[in-house]
């Protein structure tokens, strides 16, 4: 689905990514964890078109993506969610996902119909809020949701672009057990249907969810193998300073 | 609509300004129809701003340019007519048409080059590019220069209508800025809107969800600067000259002064500024011909304390709307506003982003 | 071509430059360390003008004019930031523009009050009123003697900036602003510092430039907005970037305006080129601002990191 090849970015004399080759099988749940600094957020804003790498490419779908724009890539079939809630904060939740919609409803180069009748619009917007459980918080200004939903809602607009490719950042993050344990049976349930690449430090989702797991230590990937041989990787431990992976590592 | 102090007040307003003209000649006041009618004019080109600034954040701090385009294509019309003889130049289907136009396409390459900016330096520079065509007016000795251009009579409009009568300028006037209003009205709500609305709240994420934001700006600043072309042929016509300093920038900081006193991205925030700040400007003129000692500290005083301009303020003073359940609340705002009632005057502004800040939802929330 | 005309254009361009520098490299600075658009801060190099022809009308001695007008410009910019602008650093741009706008039309209005709408003049010493031999040329000793200041003033604020302490927080802050809050410093301290400095050089920019033309309203704005263009183009936040551009604004603008008629005229027919010649003269300086926006939208030297 997604490969890179030797990419590599520096910020200054710093390489945030180091020559990685990374490869993400169509289907699966790919999790990429590492130590904080290891480059994750790097890697995925240059997979989604933010950063722009200085050496290597980005291959999606067989297609040279490595220059192309954040919005062009979104509707190649990738889709983001925000480590730091990245929402429209002044909509209704509703406006939100249906904004997300629009995006991939033709062009919006209409001035006249009011699109909030737009039953092209408007309706799989409710279906992607009820997918999530928000349906009851359709009409809710998005800066009013609890912190959990606002998450929900996240990968709400994600999913409404209908994409092969998500690429979920901390999508955990900030979220307590229960909340999380419901984001990760939702996310097992998109198994298949979409692709997905996960950064996430809670290891308790991760190796719920991973098919296999890309472990990357200042910028390059030390290990890319199933979640069971990961977990007993002598140089992943070591990666992590001793740190138990089967412990809940704290969601930063 | 919801039924409640603000919608009332509004309500009043637009039917005061409807009637003014024969209520005028009635007191025998028929400056007030002069008066009114730049009031009418400024809220053309304050509404026309409000696509840009109100809805979509961006800061043009050049955009009286256009009025000033918009008045020299019918001062220069007008002027060739009776120089040269060419008379179809002074047909209303002509000049009106063609301010628009030109107006558009020259906002059309500031715009393709300001947009690739942000934040600070869009501010900037479409203040330089204002001042650049202010001084290419200012160059045109041909047509007045500095001085200005008189014209010789105002844009024949056929037999019927008489753009040299006070009254029917008005009412022209009026008519157009209802029309922009209504226009503005289904441009929010539409996918447009949507778009510049999304755009203004969180550019990062709408290229995130596919929307490559820069040919919608594009768009709108055209939609505003053309808009803008009319509202400066109708001002040509109503003072019967034209010179460069409509498009001087502090004739577009004005404009920036009656979007944001009215209510920013309102629908009628830009009428309650206009009126507001010309009101203001004539009785504290009234006083004092150092008026704008004033006017300088009441400003700064309204940026400080009163954000949400005057809309806000309604919205404050009315408290709990009258409405009725259910279908009213569904149909909740006319102009593409999430949430609802009074609250604390909002951060409507441009938001700081400089390329390389990464601050999620801090730009231009509430 | 007419070489002396060429290098004494050369100079006057060097000592526009220079002044664009002055009032530049303040803006820079304050929308740097601050992230505050000041529209105002044409008006403190109004200030300084005007300040100076009545300091040097009451002593009858510019020098100490000019020596007494610095510390009031800088203590106006400081009572004018207590006042108002310090309660706008947590505003947006907007509210910025807005409210500066207002004390623009503040002190216009006031000037007018105190001064009248006529301007001052302020008669050039006679020590001063001389020329001097540059390159087998005379110059006037006034002009020569501001490219003098220029170099002064941009070795001091290097040396502020890049060795002393004051000035590492400035770069600091210049950089990364919530770093240097949260790093413990006074911070309300060292933005009335930067303020008061940046007064300052506006308004030595004003009194230097007061005997040549006038002390007149408006004169801060036209200047403001050629100063926007240098910092635009020089790339905000940055004294090394804001001295190169106002050196190339100043020379392109004084030199575009000197020859530019010149060379449309070897073109176009004199009708044409003395229409299009002021026009275009004015435009240049925009047009190369538009440019270096487009193909380097952060400026020539940008200071932004974080």
């Amino acid at each position: 689905m997604i490969r890179t090849e030797g990419l590599t970015k520096y910020f200054g004399a710093l390489a945030a990514t180091s020559d990685l080759d990374l490869h993400i099988a169509e289907g699966e749940i790919h999790a990429v964890i590492g130590p904080n600094g290891a480059g994750k957020t790097t890697l995925i804003g240059q997979l989604s078109g933010e950063l722009t790498p200085d050496r290597g490419r980005i291959l999606f779908r067989g297609q040279d993506i490595t220059r192309l724009s954040v919005a062009r890539r979104s509707h190649m079939g990738m889709a983001r969610s925000f480590q730091i809630t990245n929402i429209f904060l002044e909509l209704t939740v509703l406006e939100n996902v249906a904004m997300a919609v629009q995006a991939h409803a033709g062009h919006s180069f209409r001035f006249w119909r009011d699109a909030r009748r737009e039953r092209r619009l408007v309706t799989p917007a409710r279906e992607a809020l009820a997918r999530m459980g928000l349906n009851e918080r359709a009409d809710v200004p998005a800066a009013s949701l609890a912190h959990g939903e606002q998450r929900q809602l996240e990968i709400a607009m994600a999913l409404a672009t209908r994409p092969r490719m998500l690429l979920l950042d901390e999508p955990m993050a900030g979220m307590g057990p229960e909340e999380s344990a419901q984001m990760v049976a939702m996310l097992r349930g998109l198994r298949g249907s979409v692709t997905m690449l996960l950064v996430e430090h809670d290891m308790d989702a991760v190796f719920a969810l991973a098919d296999r797991i890309t472990v990357l230590v200042y910028g390059s990937a030390i290990v890319t193998d199933t979640p069971d041989a990961v977990r007993v990787n002598p140089a992943v431990r070591e990666a992590y300073l001793g740190d138990e992976p089967a412990d809940t590592a704290p969601a930063t | 609509m919801e039924l409640n102090f603000r919608t009332l007040v509004i309500f009043l307003l637009m039917a005061a300004l409807a009637l003014l003209p024969p209520v005028a000649m009635w007191v025998d006041e028929p400056f007030y129809i002069d008066l009114f009618s730049r009031v009418l004019i400024h809220a053309i080109a304050a509404v026309s701003l409000n696509l840009l600034l109100g809805y979509g954040g961006m800061v043009s701090f050049g955009h009286a340019a256009y009025l000033g385009i918009g008045g020299y294509v019918v001062g220069i019309s007008t002027f060739h007519v009776f120089e040269d003889g060419v008379d179809w130049l002074a047909s209303g289907w002509f000049q009106f048409p063609v301010a628009a136009v030109v107006a558009g396409l020259v906002s059309l390459v500031v715009g393709a080059i300001c947009l690739r900016t942000k934040g600070v330096y869009f501010i900037m520079i479409t203040l330089a590019f204002g001042q650049m065509l202010f001084f290419t007016a200012v160059g045109l000795d041909v047509y007045g220069g500095d001085d200005g251009l008189t014209l010789y009579a105002t844009t024949d409009v056929g037999r019927l209508v008489d753009l040299g009568d006070e009254a029917t300028l008005y009412y022209v006037s009026f008519g157009l800025l209802l029309l922009m209003l209504y226009v503005m009205h289904r441009l929010v709500n539409a996918r447009f809107g949507r778009v510049i609305l999304g755009a203004r709240s969180n550019e990062r994420r709408m290229a995130a969800i596919g929307f490559a934001a820069y040919p919608y700006k594009l768009t709108a600043f055209v939609l505003a600067g053309a808009a803008c072309g009319l509202a400066g042929a109708l001002m040509a016509n109503h003072d019967e000259f034209v010179s460069p300093s409509m498009m001087h920038w502090v004739k577009s900081g004005d404009l920036i002064i009656m979007v944001v006193l009215g209510g920013m991205g309102t629908l009628f925030g830009p009428v309650l500024g206009a009126v507001a700040f010309l009101f203001l400007e004539e009785f504290l003129s009234g006083v004092t011909e150092h008026w704008q000692i004033i006017f300088g500290p009441l400003l700064i005083l309204v940026v400080l304390f009163a954000r949400g301009g005057i809309d806000s303020l309604l919205l404050a003073v009315g408290g709990p709307s009258l409405s009725l359940d259910g279908w009213l609340r569904r149909r909740r705002h006319d102009d593409g506003h999430g949430g609802a009632g009074p609250g604390p005057a909002g951060e409507d502004g441009a938001g700081r982003s400089d390329a390389g800040r990464n601050d999620a939802g801090k730009d231009g929330a509430p | 071509m007419n070489w002396l005309l060429l290098l004494e254009q050369t100079l006057n361009g060097l000592q526009l430059g220079t002044l664009l520098f002055l009032l530049a490299a303040g803006l820079t600075l304050i929308f740097g360390i601050m992230d505050m658009v000041n529209l105002a801060h044409g008006s403190l190099y109004m200030m300084g003008a005007f300040f100076c022809a009545t300091f040097t009308r009451l002593t009858g001695n510019f020098f100490l004019g000019a020596l007494l007008a610095l510390p009031a410009t800088v203590l106006l910019g400081i009572v004018v930031e207590v006042i108002t602008l310090r309660h706008l650093y947590d505003r947006n741009h907007l509210d910025q523009v807005l409210a500066t706008f207002g004390l623009i039309l503040f002190f216009n209005e006031g000037v007018r009050i105190v001064w009248g709408s006529a301007g001052l003049d302020i008669p050039l010493p006679a020590l001063l009123n001389t020329h001097v031999e540059f390159l087998g040329i005379p110059y006037p000793t006034y002009r020569m003697m501001i490219l003098a200041i220029g170099v002064v003033v941009a070795v001091g604020l290097y040396l502020l900036v890049a060795r002393t302490r004051v000035g590492m927080l400035i770069r600091a802050g210049a950089a990364n602003r919530e770093m240097v809050g949260a790093l413990g410093v006074d911070i309300r301290l060292l933005y009335t510092l930067v303020f008061g400095l940046g007064a300052g050089l506006a308004g030595l920019g004003g009194m230097l430039v007061a005997p040549l033309s006038t002390a007149e309203i408006g004169m801060g704005e036209q200047i403001l907005i050629l100063s926007f263009v240098v910092i635009v183009i020089g790339g905000i936040g940055s004294i090394r970037g804001s001295l190169v551009a106002a050196l190339l604004v100043g020379l392109i603008d004084t030199l575009g305006r000197a020859f530019l008629p010149e060379l449309l005229d070897r073109f176009f027919s004199g009708a044409v080129a003395s229409t299009a010649a002021p026009s275009l003269s004015s435009m240049m300086i925009y047009v190369i601002m538009a440019v270096v926006l487009a193909v380097r939208p952060q400026g020539l030297f940008p200071a932004n990191t974080g």
